[in-house]
């Protein structure tokens, strides 16, 4: 049902401006610079990524499922576009305060909370275990990079194990407090404790009668939520926000970087192409992926004020991000590039024309 | 001669915990230490990987361990770990590339190291391997060497090669189920070596086999939800398909009062360690899984193993069964037919290697490649992306293609003539494994129909004799539920805690309390 209410949600926002595979594309977080602007344009951010095992053919079983249940309707049937129905509308608002949609913050947290829980997750079975006098345990979390870090944090805790599970807990107790029980629930059964080992998902999905995708989404979306309490409550979790990674990596894919310092490097984009064996498109694509993060873009090399102003002009005509519609009534000089670059920097809030 | 034994004894309480050596092992263990080339051939569960992680931990050098199956391969090496043996690694094509490097830059720091065949063909690795001091060479699951073992893995056939680049350390091949002709197959394959053979029968005299036939599926469901309403003894039930392990679960755990849990290879890394430690400390009663469940579990008290499904050939539902019972209390396997079985087995073989439009496909998009001046991806999973086939198909392909110089590295080379001749040889290679596979299943067939005595029939491919059962013997000789009644397990309160007590349970909090 989750999952259902995060398709609804993106239908309703794309208002029928992308195909139904953007939706899939956000909620399984591709990494492409369409995806990406997507997110940022359709107001997105908080779905990006929150179920990156989704299969296409589950997604598809879902969608038309709700198609059949007259809660989306094709916009277009060319572009395999859907819009949400009344019907839609209203079932989710009949559901609103059951659906943990505001939980989630996937572009923000995504990539911190995957590492937060599995820190959490090891760090909890190995002072539970170090706790108890056994040192020699299967650990539930294989991972170098994690188990570098527990053993790290391990060194600081290991000298009274004891305070430590006590604030731990106490820590844990009062956050999970402001969750609703389900959450709560689920939560605690997934930690793997000393002899004790957490619940699988098909277990929890069988324990509380929910799908396998909704416990990984009820999850993800607990997680997503704590680590945003948490941030803005640095003391009042100190042992909880010790354990959130440092950075968050921004999304900007390696490729994109490489372009991005050859052309600080003051090398024009044919050259960049030419010397990596790229296409124009390709490095286009690089540059609108900047763009969405870098604000110190400069934006007037590649496209002139005055086509900036015009780009704008024609958005503000067709309010629509479909560039098609844009591209139609600019003159034919602008290219897709210059619109997608300029819309980039328009929901970006940059300042763009002058 | 007492004196070395007793030395072996020794290390073996000290490292491993164990008080005595289990059949085989010690002879096996003495022969490589004196230098031997030894083909072992020991049952599931008798403790094979003893024979030389032992050797491994006495040497002075390295011990290369060669092992198709990854998840068994990261699965010893946690085991080790655990044991607080620090000097053990697996390199798999499951790592990333930075870890990979990081084990590779210091892989003579290690005593033992797992290796896929897979990873051994590259490059790197025997650059890096040819510095070493390789005091043993193992290879697990020797079976794979064989065209007629029942899962060829062509890189398999590649090992005498890296053997000699190893400068012909002592080799110790090792399989659960050899029959003569692979082991004959074996040892030919890794370049005619004098070997030491040490056979052991497979059989498993505790164990009862029972057949149950069916008209319709829904009626397997009936028998296993009555057998499991029953007997309340650890139990394992394989299926071969992940989504109908996860269905009947569902289904089982709405009619009993069981804790039923579900394992497969499609499930992340954490559910499957949570679900198989759950399994090991009684926390839960069953387990629906494929085949992939089993490897590297050793529960002692295994009672009941159930097949829901056909496997494709017998040595697979030898290994499975071999899982129950190894405390040596009377076990029982039970295998649920109906007619419409035959269909999954087959379709299963069929997909095993590519068919020919598959193969036509590929073919295409090579030359496709070559005519671009493209090289091929580096990752396997993005090839197999392009090609839409699976990484074993892949696998099998470039094996072929690279034998024949039709890629190297990733580079691909164009010959028409050759190009021609090495798809029929590949096809007609697929034609003749499919036969084999075909012919394996047929075995299987025959043995679900027979009318005599199935224990007889079920290791007579595998050895000249076998023992009399020492309980009940299977549903052709009379076997019956009641005559078996093994020791139930205690059905601990479903106590419904509240988050809040699971959370002080899980964080030790009573206990600290308690303490203080």
């Amino acid at each position: 049902m989750i999952l259902e209410g995060v398709i609804l949600s993106c239908i309703h926002r794309l208002q029928g401006e992308r195909s139904i595979s953007a939706t899939y594309h956000v909620i399984s977080g591709r990494k492409s610079i369409q995806t990406v602007q997507d997110i940022h344009m359709y107001n997105l951010k908080q779905f990006y990524s929150i179920c990156p095992k989704l299969s296409k053919p589950y997604f598809h079983q879902v969608s038309n499922a709700l198609k059949k249940d007259q809660l989306i309707q094709v916009a277009d049937s060319k572009e395999e576009s859907y819009l949400i129905t009344p019907d839609g509308m209203k079932w989710l608002d009949d559901y609103k305060t059951e659906l943990p949609l505001s939980y989630f913050f996937g572009l923000q947290y995504g990539n911190s909370s995957i590492v937060f829980w599995e820190r959490l997750k090891l760090l909890i079975q190995t002072v539970t275990n170090v706790h108890r006098n056994k040192f020699q345990f299967i650990p539930v979390v294989e991972n170098q990079a994690i188990e570098n870090w527990v053993k790290k944090a391990y060194q600081r805790i290991k000298r009274d194990t004891s305070d430590f599970l006590i604030q731990l807990h106490a820590e844990l107790q009062r956050l999970l407090q402001t969750f609703p029980a389900l959450m709560a629930e689920i939560f605690v059964d997934r930690l793997t404790s000393y002899d004790n080992y957490g619940n699988s998902i098909h277990q929890l999905a069988n324990s509380y009668f929910l799908s396998m995708i909704d416990v990984e989404l009820t999850i993800t979306a607990c997680l997503h939520s704590m680590i945003d309490i948490i941030n803005h409550n640095k003391h009042t979790y100190p042992i909880l926000n010790a354990i959130i990674p440092e950075a968050e990596i921004p999304y900007v894919t390696a490729s994109a970087l490489t372009t991005y310092q050859l052309l600080r490097d003051g090398f024009t984009i044919e050259a960049i192409a030419d010397y990596r064996k790229l296409r124009m498109n390709t490095i286009y694509d690089h540059l609108v992926e900047i763009a969405l993060y870098d604000s110190q873009f400069p934006i007037d090399a590649y496209v002139p004020r005055s086509d900036q102003k015009i780009i704008i002009h024609a958005f503000n005509e067709v309010n629509t991000y479909k560039l098609k519609l844009i591209k139609e009534i600019v003159p034919e000089h602008i290219s897709y590039f210059h619109i997608r670059l300029v819309l980039t920097m328009l929901t970006n809030t940059q300042k763009v024309g002058g | 001669m007492q004196q070395h034994v007793d030395y072996l004894k020794q290390k073996l309480t000290d490292y491993f915990g164990y008080d005595s050596f289990r059949q085989g092992q010690l002879e096996i263990i003495d022969d490589i230490l004196t230098g031997k080339n030894v083909l072992g051939v020991l049952p599931t569960g008798s403790g094979k990987s003893v024979c030389y992680q032992l050797p491994a931990m006495l040497l002075d050098g390295i011990t290369i361990v060669v092992s198709p199956l990854i998840s068994l391969m990261i699965d010893q090496v946690k085991q080790l770990k655990a044991k607080r043996w620090k000097r053990v690694a697996a390199i798999n094509s499951f790592m990333d590339r930075k870890e990979r490097e990081q084990v590779l830059q210091s892989l003579h720091t290690y005593q033992l190291i797992y290796v896929s065949p897979e990873l051994m063909q590259q490059e790197m690795f025997q650059i890096r391997l040819k510095t070493l001091h390789v005091r043993l060479f193992v290879i697990d699951e020797a079976h794979c060497i064989s065209q007629w073992g029942h899962e060829f893995r062509p890189d398999y056939m590649r090992l005498k090669q890296i053997i000699a680049h190893c400068n012909y350390p002592p080799i110790l091949a090792l399989s659960a189920t050899a029959t003569p002709k692979v082991q004959t197959d074996i040892i030919d394959s890794l370049g005619g070596l004098p070997f030491t053979k040490h056979i052991y029968p497979i059989d498993r005299t505790n164990m009862a086999f029972c057949i149950q036939k069916v008209e319709v599926e829904q009626e397997k469901v009936t028998i296993l939800t009555e057998i499991l309403q029953k007997y309340r003894v650890p139990s394992l039930i394989y299926f071969s398909s992940r989504q109908k392990a996860e269905e009947v679960a569902v289904t089982l755990a709405s009619k009993l009062n069981r804790r039923i849990a579900v394992y497969h290879g499609g499930m992340e890394q954490h559910d499957r360690i949570s679900i198989q430690q759950q399994f090991m400390s009684d926390q839960i009663d069953v387990v629906c899984c494929t085949s992939a469940f089993g490897m590297g579990i050793n529960k002692p008290d295994i009672r009941l193993i159930i097949h829901y499904h056909l496997t494709t050939q017998m040595e697979s539902y030898i290994q499975e069964v071999g899982r129950a019972g190894r405390d040596g209390a009377a076990s029982v396997s039970l295998l649920l037919y109906c007619n419409k079985d035959i269909q999954l087995p087959k379709f299963i073989i069929s997909r095993e290697l590519p068919e020919k439009h598959e193969l036509v496909t590929i073919f295409q998009q090579l030359k496709l490649w070559y005519d671009q001046k493209k090289r091929l991806p580096l990752q396997e999973e993005e090839m197999t992306q392009q090609l839409n086939i699976s990484e074993i198909q892949w696998r099998f392909i470039r094996y072929h293609l690279e034998k024949h110089g039709i890629i190297k590295q990733n580079q691909i080379y164009y010959h028409s003539k050759k190009w021609k001749k090495v798809y029929q040889q590949i096809d007609s290679y697929v034609v003749k494994r499919n036969k084999i596979k075909e012919a394996k299943l047929t075995h299987v067939l025959n043995w679900v129909h027979q009318t005599d005595c199935l224990r007889k029939h079920l290791y007579k491919e595998f050895q000249l004799s076998y023992h009399p059962a020492t309980f009940q013997c299977c549903s052709n000789c009379g076997f019956s539920w009641e005559n078996w009644n093994p020791p139930q397990k205690q059905t601990p309160d479903s106590m419904n805690y509240s988050w809040q007590e699971k959370l002080k349970q899980k964080l030790l909090i009573g206990a600290i309390y308690e303490t203080e």
